[in-house]
């Protein structure tokens, strides 16, 4: 069990402070130290000709960030719980700042490292790519988002990628099942 | 050579760099300093200062032990001590050796700063030979002349300047020659290229500046705080006021930090000048204006090369050999003239020579022979086109081609460059008499002026230096005046088709649902320019024109169609469109610049006129002053001493009607005005050298093509009008933003006169000259 470390005498390096997010239904992770900030009531602005997964621009303290579309990244399809906030994080990239919409947010949570494993070679490829592990919880899996490949420009390279085998533009329209 | 350094080589590295830095500087305003003596102006004061910087080196080598560093300076010292004092005169051997000294102390301070604080090996015999030799007042100074400049020249301190073909004696020992020089004085070549890696990535600010900003900072605070404080109440409005006020001086302020005086650039054209003569063996008279006109850093440092490249044209093609300018009855010293002057928010700085100037027959020959004309394309140009022929790739006009210039390159980079920035560059050329090459330059790059226009419900930013004119169509209009041929729509504008494409198209954007719009409201279309390609876009909406702080945006879109992103006065986001990426996703190609051309070649000595009427009276604008249009509501404008005036930005801008704007009479027409049915006027904004106005516009009929004619023996003191031109419809008279800036800065200079009896009167003067 995790809790007992939250304690004070515990080393803060064996520990990882994720805080969860809702993605059509499922549950992922990212590491609290990627996160800059949350915001709600973000003003998205659109940008024209821009792939499905950007949902946007908008204005962060007097910079302009690529705000990305998660869901539709992960090829999820939109969840059925209207009580969603749409919260956007804006996140700490190797090349700058850019945020990502989710369709909400849980708890922050700090959990021993050991307890992460990398991906499994079986996973969906496309969403593997986007994950740098999983959490072994006793409730079940959580798995991490990975902050570094979800940054506008790695995403631009892996569209260049990617083009050919799956269509990112027209994969809104058609979402495929969740497996969970 | 070994520095004192080794073990406690970390805790000395903060002590070398700020050494560097401080001694980079140094030497920066030594060689100010050196070009300042060369004016015949220049007191002791340059001398003392270059004094300065070398005792500072000096003093602080021995400490950090830098034993080469400190050899040099305290042989360089000797020298300068006894120049301070006056025991020793400033002649042109004495200030060789100085260049050298100063090229000697650059080499080391850089191979320190690449050989992590270690002194770079070196022999300096011979320049210390030579400081030594000067410091003897009996030299014979004729001998020091001839045979010291020589040297320093063939270790060429200019980049990129080959040995010229002109001194074949130099020439012969290329090898020998930098053989025999210090590796110290061999190098500086590549440092002035290069520049300081230390200095460039630091600022030096005016404390002055710092405090202003600091208390500015601190007054936005407090206002905020109140804000928030006071957010129910009604004090809220004149908070929001102060607000404004507030942010807007810490923009000005910081904008402030970034700018710096031009001198840092002219600096090292003294010496540059002086090189280059003697390369191309004429006497050359440099004159610098405006040294302290302020320029954004980025700018500046981006113009270093264009005006590089000018000035080596000037005496290498401009200005002539002693011989020739004495047989012309020119002294025979030529004149290199640098003007920097700011206008609005525009800096001009020219590059002046009284030289030969350039004959357009020369330049037409050159085109064909070169094969970038045929003979007849030649000739079919008009001279002013023929000058313009210059900044084409792969032109030179030098008779005879030399390593200084010549090769080619040359006037294109200087436009290419130039226009990078948002500049343009003009060149005016009378054969005999000289040529200026005047570059148009912006204030910052940190702020773009952009039109504002709506598609959907989605609003873009278009660069107003892209945007040539903004036309509205109605229904009807836009039926007969429009042509498809094939997918591409034509639009007939004044004798010439333009290829039209719909923003919303382009971007994809999705269909508005009130489809009958285009009936109801006609089409709105920006005519935009990109790089020579033109293009009318259609939006649904034009908005009005905004001052942008740009913001780099990342790359999603999938074509290059944006160049970054602003946030709006009214905190909205706006995408800034690429024009050059619009014109390409728009598939405009590069023949229509051709057709153009071919259009423009029969208007020889025409210009283009913006064609208007002030009051109902015709008039025209030379299309380079004028800036943009704008609804400005009547609310905003205000009379000042007699003047209407209004606020663009910070900027108090002078309204006139072009008619009657002498003293009082600008109440009037505010009086007039509010009882006008109209609420708002529609101003045209007008830039010259010597400010901004407005001109309070009734009617803007398009652009036209027409020639000048000079209007003589007509007073007309009340509405300065130096020229008419002669449109289809009549007669109008051109309006020259410059004399009506004067106008308004001295009003006492013009007396009241009848504008009927002045216009019938120029109407008769003008039809006499057409009639001639």
């Amino acid at each position: 069990m995790t809790q007992r470390f939250f304690s004070a005498q515990s080393a803060a390096e064996t520990l990882d402070s994720v805080c969860t997010v809702y993605l059509g239904g499922e549950i992922f992770s990212v590491r609290l130290t990627d996160v800059v900030e949350v915001v709600t009531a973000v003003h998205v602005q659109d940008c024209p000709l821009s792939p499905a997964y950007i949902a946007g621009l908008m204005h962060y303290r007097g910079d302009v960030l690529t705000v990305v579309h998660l869901r539709a990244l992960l090829g999820l399809s939109a969840s059925t719980q209207a009580e969603h906030r749409h919260i956007t994080m804006v996140m700490a990239g190797v090349h700058g700042l850019f945020a990502m919409q989710v369709d909400d947010m849980g708890e922050v949570r700090s959990l021993e490292n050991s307890l992460l494993e990398s991906m499994p070679a079986l996973m969906d490829a496309e969403r593997h790519s986007f994950l740098r592990g999983m959490y072994k919880l006793e409730q079940g899996l959580l798995p991490l988002l990975d902050v570094q490949r979800l940054e506008p420009i790695a995403l631009r390279a892996w569209t260049a990628a990617h083009m050919h085998e799956a269509k990112i533009a027209g994969r809104e329209e058609s979402p495929r099942a969740i497996a969970s | 050579m070994q520095g004192a350094f080794g073990s406690d080589m970390q805790d000395m590295e903060d002590l070398v760099r700020e050494f560097l830095l401080e001694s980079h500087e140094g030497l920066d305003r030594m060689e100010q300093c050196l070009g300042q003596m060369a004016q015949p102006t220049a007191g002791a004061e340059p001398l003392r200062e270059i004094f300065r910087s070398v005792h500072t080196i000096k003093g602080a080598t021995g400490f950090l032990g830098f034993e080469r560093l400190e050899r040099v300076a305290h042989a360089g010292e000797n020298l300068l001590v006894k120049m301070r004092d006056g025991d020793l005169q400033p002649t042109p051997a004495r200030m060789d050796v100085l260049l050298m000294l100063l090229d000697a102390l650059r080499g080391i301070l850089q191979g320190i700063e690449q050989g992590d604080g270690t002194e770079p090996a070196g022999d300096d015999a011979r320049l210390l030979e030579q400081l030594a030799a000067q410091q003897t007042a009996e030299i014979p100074t004729e001998t020091a002349v001839a045979t010291a400049p020589m040297t320093v020249q063939a270790s060429a301190p200019i980049a990129e300047v080959p040995i010229p073909t002109a001194q074949p004696t130099e020439v012969s020992t290329p090898a020998v020659v930098s053989a025999a020089t210090t590796p110290a004085s061999a190098e500086p070549a590549e440092i002035s290229a290069a520049a300081n890696a230390v200095t460039d990535s630091t600022v030096r600010v005016d404390v002055e500046v710092l405090q202003q900003l600091l208390n500015l900072a601190g007054e936005l605070v407090l206002t905020r705080n109140q804000i928030v404080a006071a957010a129910h109440g009604s004090a809220m409005e004149t908070l929001a006021q102060r607000l404004h006020r507030v942010t807007g001086e810490i923009r000005d302020a910081v904008m402030r930090v970034r700018m710096q005086p031009v001198e840092q650039v002219f600096a090292r054209f003294p010496r540059l000048v002086r090189e280059l003569a003697r390369q191309c063996g004429k006497s050359v008279r440099l004159e610098m204006e405006g040294q302290q006109t302020l320029l954004d850093r980025s700018v500046l440092e981006m113009i270093r090369d264009p005006l590089l490249h000018a000035i080596r044209n000037a005496i290498d093609h401009g200005i002539e050999a002693a011989e020739v300018r004495a047989s012309l009855g020119k002294p025979q010293e030529g004149l290199l003239r640098l003007r920097a002057t700011s206008a609005g928010d525009h800096v001009l700085i020219e590059v002046s020579d009284d030289g030969g100037g350039m004959a357009p027959e020369r330049l037409r020959q050159n085109a064909v022979n070169k094969g970038l004309l045929t003979t007849e394309q030649a000739a079919a140009l008009s001279d002013a086109e023929a000058r313009n022929l210059v900044f084409l790739p792969g032109f030179s006009t030098a008779a005879q081609v030399t390593n200084v210039s010549g090769r080619g390159v040359g006037l294109d980079v200087v436009r290419q460059n130039v226009e990078r920035l948002g500049g343009s560059v003009a060149l005016v050329s009378v054969e005999e008499v000289g040529t200026t090459i005047r570059l148009r330059l912006p204030l910052t790059l940190a702020i773009l002026p952009a039109l504002i226009v709506r598609c959907g419900n989605q609003r873009f930013a278009i660069p107003q230096k892209s945007v040539e004119e903004l036309l509205h169509r109605s229904a009807a209009e836009w039926g007969k005046d429009v042509e498809c041929m094939g997918a591409v729509q034509l639009l007939r504008l004044r004798d010439r088709l333009l290829p039209l494409a719909h923003l919303r198209v382009l971007l994809r954007l999705p269909e508005r649902k009130d489809a009958t719009t285009t009936e109801k409201f006609g089409e709105h279309l920006a005519v935009i320019n990109a790089e020579g390609l033109r293009l009318g876009l259609r939006v649904d909406a034009l908005e009005g024109v905004e001052e942008l702080v740009v913001r780099p945006l990342d790359r999603i879109a999938e074509a290059d169609v944006f160049s970054g992103a602003a946030q709006l006065a009214d905190g909205g986001l706006v995408l800034i469109l690429d024009v050059a990426g619009l014109a390409s996703l728009a598939g405009v190609v590069e023949a229509q610049v051709h057709e153009e051309a071919a259009v423009d070649t029969k208007t020889s000595t025409q210009r283009q006129y913006l064609h208007v009427a002030l009051r109902g009276i015709p008039a025209a604008i030379p299309i380079e002053h004028v800036e943009h249009v704008m609804a400005v509501q009547a609310a905003s404008i205000v009379p000042m001493g007699g003047v209407l005036v209004m606020l663009d930005g910070d900027d108090v801008i002078p309204l006139l009607d072009g008619v009657r704007s002498g003293r009082g009479e600008g109440v009037e027409a505010l009086r007039l005005a509010a009882e006008a049915p109209a609420p708002a006027w529609n101003v045209l904004f007008c830039t010259s050298a010597a400010g901004r106005i407005g001109l309070l516009v009734s009617a803007i009929h398009g652009m036209v093509q027409a020639e000048p004619f000079a209007v003589r023996n007509v007073e007309h003191p009340e509405a300065p009008a130096q020229s008419v031109v002669h449109l289809s419809d009549g007669l109008a008279r051109v309006i020259c933003p410059e004399d009506w800036c004067e106008f308004v800065q001295h009003p006492e200079a013009w007396q009241p006169l009848n504008l009927l009896q002045w216009q019938n009167a120029g109407a008769e003067q003008a039809g006499r000259e057409v009639q001639e």
